[in-house]
């Protein structure tokens, strides 16, 4: 039942070419059979045939299987039949949970799996996807070799760069496969065309060259992970389509469908195109699941005489497109830049194995590049042109993992495109997370949490799509910010900051200062300079002088896109703060430090989950006896909320706000802070009078109620203040004319980064993680073994007493140019005596230690790759180690340090400034 | 477009408008893009029936004038192969045009008859008026019974004198057209004077109307369609232009030339014909100070003597409104020697060719917001931007290579799409702005202002068929 004639047998596959090509086999194959009554517009298209032999067909079989009865209840439900939803099943069913029903509203692989081209790749952006992508690629292998009849066929994959960037963009991809042991080549352009002799060469810099890699049938995958699950117990039910989904106290409690209800403990969201609309079926609070449908086209040409039946898959995308051989012909396809989105009012409900309907003139900008690519496909024939629907998310990512909205109810959807590659590790991942409670995996950039409800609207989703679908192709340079869905949420600060010349970033759809164009900056001319590239960027210049400014002289900064969360007890039973501990205690289970502090003061602290990781990493500053107010960096919006809504005291004592909209924060930077503040408010600033890390209500010019603290998140000196958002313009205006002899200036999120990569902070989402635990960042002096329990205080006990997995570590680079080299942006390997150590995580250059910085963990693998305990952490980073970090194939020398440099610390109490006093 | 004083008062009215300091009608608009489709797209038509020579054509309408004074007509002649285009612009009110469009083509009808059919016309076997000429598209004739009688009556006679007249069928089509639009303006001329009331033919209302209908005016292009020949009669200011494709290049080829003071051969006949009164007749531009064109359907105050002029005035019957408009001088100053006006078309002759590719027949509102030329490049790139409504389908058996080849060409022709599918209205779109707010504004403009700033438009495009042409043109010169 294959669609490749390859399937079965690598060895006949010459006799089973000449059998596809018979052109009753095309026309029952390729060409539209059977026509039912189609929504209109859309196209009815059969791509392949019904079966023959043992694996299920889907239409026929099940229409002579008579209905099975729908269980009164299971453990899990999973909605969606397609290639990933029945992964997580199989997965589930592979660790002992078998009471799972897979729900397919029209037959399994119907809606997406079914025309998808069936490319495994497993050069992935980052190590996550590498790894993820890699345990699918072994699982279909393995299949392969055990006969179950994947169509495997292990033919390589060769991506080409027409570009020196791209060429770039490719030797990162391969330094990290090496770490992970992926084999992969740089080749020339004429390697490649030993690879691959099709290809037109005469404009390609080089490329990669990934034996291990291949292309398979994507609907008999399903087939299989459907077969083995149904033999471990699973029943997967077609025709049934889920109507709601009923959640009680916030948990998933039964599943309403069109055969009668389910109750279960756990609900999965595998719905594809329909995912969102599903989501949207929650009762009584619907669940955000952000994704857009897109047309995705290909082409399949008739046989081409001499195609290699193994020839590589070729990813061309500095020209959009991909291709790979079918059926004695060629399939090109690709990711064009300027999408058709479709289906802006949701998928129609009967949608089974259909295509739309194709645009060729859409296609014309792909088929250009292809025939560009493959000139010998010129005199190719067309069998069909492709055009299926495919779900996108707003940054390219899938979408993962349990709902911030209901307990239970898990996501694994919005596949990119590349549902295939991924169906294998994201089934495994989101199993694992069902079952343990969290991934095997660091799965933030694909945890569904990372998402806000704006991400949801469904004009922004579309209007992202722009981005989202060519993301596959277009090449995305480091800290490359979107373009569309931008100006969404602004600070009142915004437009005196676009006066001022800033040039924005977008974080949770929140803009911020990124950097102030220099006077002398006309960017125009700076066409050479640019804004996203592998070196040195053209901001580098505003950085510096922001950053300067910030250790000597003072910067404001607009902190306004933090998280923020106020907790207090409201109970009517306790109507003065005073006399209760709610909140106290509560805040206490959650966090690893110790909150129980004197009013006014602020503490940082992890908030761990039970393996002792950082779920969280937030500042929490103690207002009142029983009143917290809780900074949490942007990401973490809906994550945070999550997880302390998740363990609120049932009695509803505890009152959780999302105050984010309402505080703008302003952050006030440099020695000359404390003087700053005390002109424009009514307070004495000295150290000793506001000291670090305590908060105080004052008013600052005319405005009132402003929650100042000492601590900038950057290792220097000065105040953040929390501002009623309709005060923030007073605030700034008057702090800026103030500020005016003390050189005050506006600094963006760059001087801020670069500022605290140098002092060696770790942040949140960027180089912490909820598998990093305070042990491994150099934080357990901030851990309170002590103060009771908390939760992961076994995890961290045991760590603390047995060592450690990984250490935090900072590093400078040696013999590094940083105006020519290429610079680190975060992910590029770590060696330790010649030997793969991690990959860094944050990386900036420190003005003051006038070197290029790299954090990132440095771990201790075996000759397997098995991570080691580190037992004495201090000594395995420090002693006898020589560190390599590895840009793009060149390896650089890195001196680490585990604290802070000396050099940097600044002295924030200069003796020239005398101590401003009040009276 | 307005006759009379059109500068003067168009300053005035723009001064009122500074002082105003209402918001900027073009910075501003007033109505949603919605509103300005669905306005300019109200009179839009589209006929897709091929006939001979013409594929298609398409026509559309905006008014300036309350109520409009252009007309529109088509017909085939239902003896023969030949089919009519008429665009007519009145003046003075709509009463004559509305006539013209109403009568003409069966005018031309009658002109072009063989004898058999206009002795079957004298033997009441045909009706003139319904049995010669097929109107095609919509036809708005508001004709009352009673008048629709007169005229039924007028073109009886000239059915009757026309065979009278021995070797009529020899009769060349251009002397057909003349003859045509000259008897119909004799009958608008004469149908009016007070000896029809006196006599009694006529009931009093009936002729007011006829006296509405010749004391206004209206010019008008007809276009004759037959096989290869084109044939292009006008009177006045309204233009026809030949969109021509010639070497992948567009030509725009007038096709009539304009009736008024800018054409000095048209002034000079004017003058020919009444020697020693040059100064008196021509001034400002205009007839008697008054008239722009210098040909025209209707307006008697040129055309009658001053006795029937002066009876007309001593009437008591008529109502003071119907002569009002032309205050206490209904007669001209100076008037000697009438008529001054007459309405004998211009006819020129065309062979089509497989390289003529349309026909634009449009009112001078059009052509006073758009050149000929750029007429041409809009249609010409409209219908660039048509061939890829179309979806692209390849044929079974085509290559890559030559797919690719369609869909780059295809790919330039995207870029024409434009907002209307309808040729006419996209002209008309073009013609006000393009621009929504430029749109908006003209269409915003308050009604005494509006004839300031534009004319009543009214524009048809015809679409040949230049295969059905390339076999002709085979066959003709073999």
């Amino acid at each position: 039942m294959s669609w490749f004639p390859l399937n079965r047998a690598m060895g006949t596959a010459g006799v089973k070419c000449l059998k596809i090509t018979s052109p009753s086999i095309f026309s029952r194959r390729i060409l539209p059979s059977t026509f039912r009554a189609a929504a209109p517009g859309y196209v009815k298209t059969r791509l392949f045939s019904t079966a023959e032999g043992d694996s299920p067909s889907p239409e026929p079989v099940s229409l002579a299987t008579p209905p099975k009865p729908l269980p009164q209840q299971a453990r899990v439900v999973v909605c969606g039949g397609g290639v990933v939803g029945l992964s997580v099943a199989y997965h589930l069913a592979e660790r002992g949970w078998t009471d799972v029903v897979v729900l397919e509203q029209g037959k399994v692989t119907c809606g997406t799996t079914w025309h998808s081209v069936g490319l495994v790749s497993t050069m992935k952006a980052t190590r996550t996807d590498m790894a993820m992508t890699r345990y699918s690629a072994d699982l279909y292998k393995q299949w392969e070799a055990e006969g179950e009849g994947v169509g495997w066929k292990q033919c390589g994959s060769l991506n080409v760069a027409r570009t020196l960037d791209r060429m770039i963009h490719l030797k990162r991809q391969h330094a990290v496969a090496k770490t992970m042991g992926v084999e992969s080549q740089v080749v020339t352009p004429a390697e490649i065309q030993d690879i691959c002799p099709v290809l037109r060469v005469d404009d390609l810099q080089g490329g990669l060259w990934i034996p291990g890699d291949g292309a398979l049938t994507a609907p008999d995958v399903a087939m299989v992970f459907s077969r083995k699950a149904k033999a471990k117990g699973v029943q997967v039910i077609e025709d049934v389509g889920v109507e709601k989904v009923i959640t009680e106290n916030g948990r998933v409690s039964k599943v309403v469908t069109s055969a009668g209800n389910i109750k279960c403990e756990y609900f999965v969201n595998s719905a594809g195109l329909w995912s969102r609309e599903l989501g949207k079926r929650t009762d009584p609070r619907r669940v955000n699941v952000p994704l857009h449908a897109c047309e995705h086209y290909y082409l399949v040409t008739k046989p081409i005489t001499g195609t290699n039946p193994l020839m590589p898959v070729i990813r061309d995308y500095d020209g959009y497109v991909y291709f790979r051989e079918w059926n004695g012909g060629l399939l090109g396809g690709g990711f064009e830049p300027s999408p058709k989105p479709c289906f802006h009012q949701g998928p129609p409900d009967k949608f089974e194995f259909q295509l739309l309907q194709e645009d060729w003139d859409h296609f014309q900008v792909l088929l250009t590049e292809i025939l560009h690519r493959v000139p010998a496909m010129e005199t190719a024939e067309i069998r069909q042109l492709v055009n299926g629907p495919e779900s996108f998310t707003p940054d390219s990512r899938w979408l993962l993992g349990e709902t911030a909205e209901v307990a239970n109810y898990f996501v694994a959807t919005g596949m990119n495109s590349s549902g295939i590659a991924g169906a294998g590790g994201v089934g495994k991942q989101v199993a694992d997370w069902i079952i343990d409670g969290r991934p095997s995996l660091n799965m933030w950039a694909y945890d569904i949490r990372r998402f806000i409800g704006h991400h949801n609207n469904k004009r922004f989703l579309r209007d992202r799509m722009q981005e989202s679908f060519p993301a596959t192709a277009v090449l995305k340079y480091p800290r490359e910010e979107y373009t569309t869905g931008r100006k969404l949420r602004c600070s009142p600060l915004h437009t005196r900051q676009e006066v001022a010349g800033a040039v924005f970033g977008e974080t949770m759809a929140y803009e911020r200062a990124m950097y102030f164009k220099l006077d002398d900056d006309d960017s125009p001319e700076n066409e050479d300079r640019r804004m996203w590239t592998y070196t040195k960027p053209m901001w580098f210049e505003a950085a510096q002088e922001e950053y300067w400014a910030c250790k000597e002289r003072v910067c404001l900064m607009d902190m306004s896109s933090f998280a923020k969360f106020e907790l207090e007890c409201i109970s009517p039973s306790h109507s003065t703060l005073s006399a209760s501990e709610e909140v106290v205690d509560f805040l206490q289970k959650l966090c690893s430090n110790d909150i129980d502090v004197d009013i006014g003061t602020i503490v940082h602290t992890g908030m761990q989950n039970k393996y002792g990781g950082f779920e969280n990493d937030t500042t929490i500053a103690r207002l009142d006896h029983n009143h917290f107010y809780m900074i949490c960096p942007a990401t973490q919006q809906s994550r945070a909320w999550t997880w302390l809504a998740r363990h609120m005291p049932q009695d509803g004592s505890v009152h959780l706000r999302d105050v984010t909209s309402m505080f703008s924060g302003i952050n006030i930077i440099g020695p000359h802070a404390q003087q700053l503040l005390a002109d424009v408010s009514d307070i004495s600033t000295s150290r000793s009078d506001f000291r670090p890390m305590s908060c105080k209500k004052i008013d600052v010019g005319s405005a009132s109620g402003v929650w100042a603290m000492r601590l900038t998140h950057t290792g220097e000196d000065g105040f953040i203040l929390y501002i009623p958002s309709e005060y923030a313009l007073h605030v700034y205006d008057i702090l800026m004319s103030a500020g005016k002899d003390y050189g005050v200036r506006n600094a963006g999120y760059y001087a801020l980064r670069h500022l605290r990569i140098e002092n060696f902070f770790a942040y949140w989402g960027l180089d912490l993680d909820d598998r990093t635990t305070p042990m491994e960042c150099g934080r357990g002096y901030r851990v309170k073994f002590d103060k009771g329990d908390f939760i992961g205080k076994a995890a961290l006990e045991q760590q603390r007493d047995h060592g450690v997995n990984k250490r935090f570590v900072h590093f400078q680079l040696e013999d590094y140019d940083v105006n020519l080299d290429l610079w680190p942006w975060g992910g590029e390997p770590i060696y330790r005596n010649g030997r793969n150590a991690g990959l860094t995580t944050t990386c900036g250059f420190g003005f003051a230690l006038d070197s290029m910085v790299c954090l990132g963990f440095v771990r201790d693998f075996d000759d397997k790759g098995v991570e080691q305990i580190l037992k004495n952490s201090n000594d395995f980073v420090m002693k006898d180690a020589k560190y390599e970090i590895d840009i793009a194939g060149t390896r650089f020398p890195a001196k680490p340090s585990i604290y802070t440099p000396k050099q940097n610390v600044t002295y924030v109490d200069p003796s020239f400034i005398p101590a401003p006093q009040k009276v | 477009m307005p006759k009379r004083n059109k500068a003067s008062g168009a300053n005035l009215i723009r001064f009122k408008l500074r002082n105003a300091r209402i918001p900027d009608a073009v910075q501003s608009p007033r109505l949603t893009p919605q509103m300005v489709t669905s306005i300019l797209r109200m009179n839009e038509e589209a006929v897709e029936e091929s006939y001979g020579p013409v594929r298609s054509y398409v026509k559309n309408q905006l008014q300036s004038n309350k109520p409009i004074e252009d007309r529109s007509a088509q017909g085939h002649l239902v003896h023969g192969s030949a089919s009519l285009f008429g665009v007519f612009d009145g003046h003075g009110g709509c009463a004559c045009a509305q006539a013209v469009s109403d009568r003409l083509l069966s005018y031309i009808a009658v002109a072009m008859a063989e004898h058999d059919i206009l002795a079957a016309i004298n033997n009441g076997k045909l009706d003139p008026t319904t049995d010669l000429l097929q109107h095609i598209g919509d036809t708005n004739r508001l004709v009352n019974t009673d008048l629709a009688t007169v005229h039924k009556q007028s073109l009886a006679n000239f059915a009757a004198e026309a065979m009278a007249i021995a070797h009529f069928d020899g009769e060349s089509v251009k002397d057909a057209l003349v003859s045509a639009f000259l008897r119909l303006d004799r009958d608008i001329v004469t149908e009016a004077l007070p000896s029809n009331l006196q006599g009694g033919s006529m009931d009093m209302s009936c002729y007011f109307d006829t006296l509405a209908i010749a004391f206004s005016g209206a010019v008008g292009c007809v276009a004759y369609i037959d096989g290869t020949d084109l044939f292009l009669a006008n009177v006045g200011d309204t233009q026809a232009v030949l969109g021509v494709h010639n070497d992948n290049r567009w030509e725009a080829v007038p096709l009539s030339d304009t009736h008024n003071a800018d054409n000095p051969s048209e002034v000079e006949r004017i003058t020919r014909c009444h020697p020693n009164e040059a100064p008196n007749i021509i001034k400002n531009r205009r007839l008697f100070g008054e008239l722009v064109p210098l040909r025209a359907f209707g307006d008697v105050r040129y055309k009658w003597t001053k006795t029937d002029l002066k009876h007309l005035l001593n009437t008591k019957q008529i109502p003071k409104h119907v002569m009002s408009v032309f205050g206490d001088n209904l007669i001209p100053h100076k008037y000697r020697t009438p008529p001054y006006l007459d309405a004998e078309p211009e006819v020129m002759h065309h062979i089509l060719t497989p390289k003529d590719k349309f026909l634009v027949i449009a009112s001078d509102g059009l052509w006073e917001c758009l050149s000929p030329d750029k007429v041409i490049q809009l249609v010409a790139g409209h219908l660039d931007g048509q061939q890829v409504l179309v979806n692209y389908k390849p044929n079974e058996g085509a290559t890559l290579k030559e797919v690719n080849e369609v869909l780059s060409n295809r790919r330039v022709s995207l870029k024409n799409r434009a907002l209307d599918s309808n040729t006419a209205t996209h002209l008309l779109r073009s013609a006000l702005g393009p621009d929504h707010g430029q749109v908006s504004a003209q269409l915003t403009l308050p009604q005494p202002i509006v004839r300031f700033y534009r004319d009543d438009i009214t524009i048809t495009v015809i679409f040949f068929d230049s295969e059905y042409i390339k076999d002709k043109d085979i066959k003709h010169t073999r």
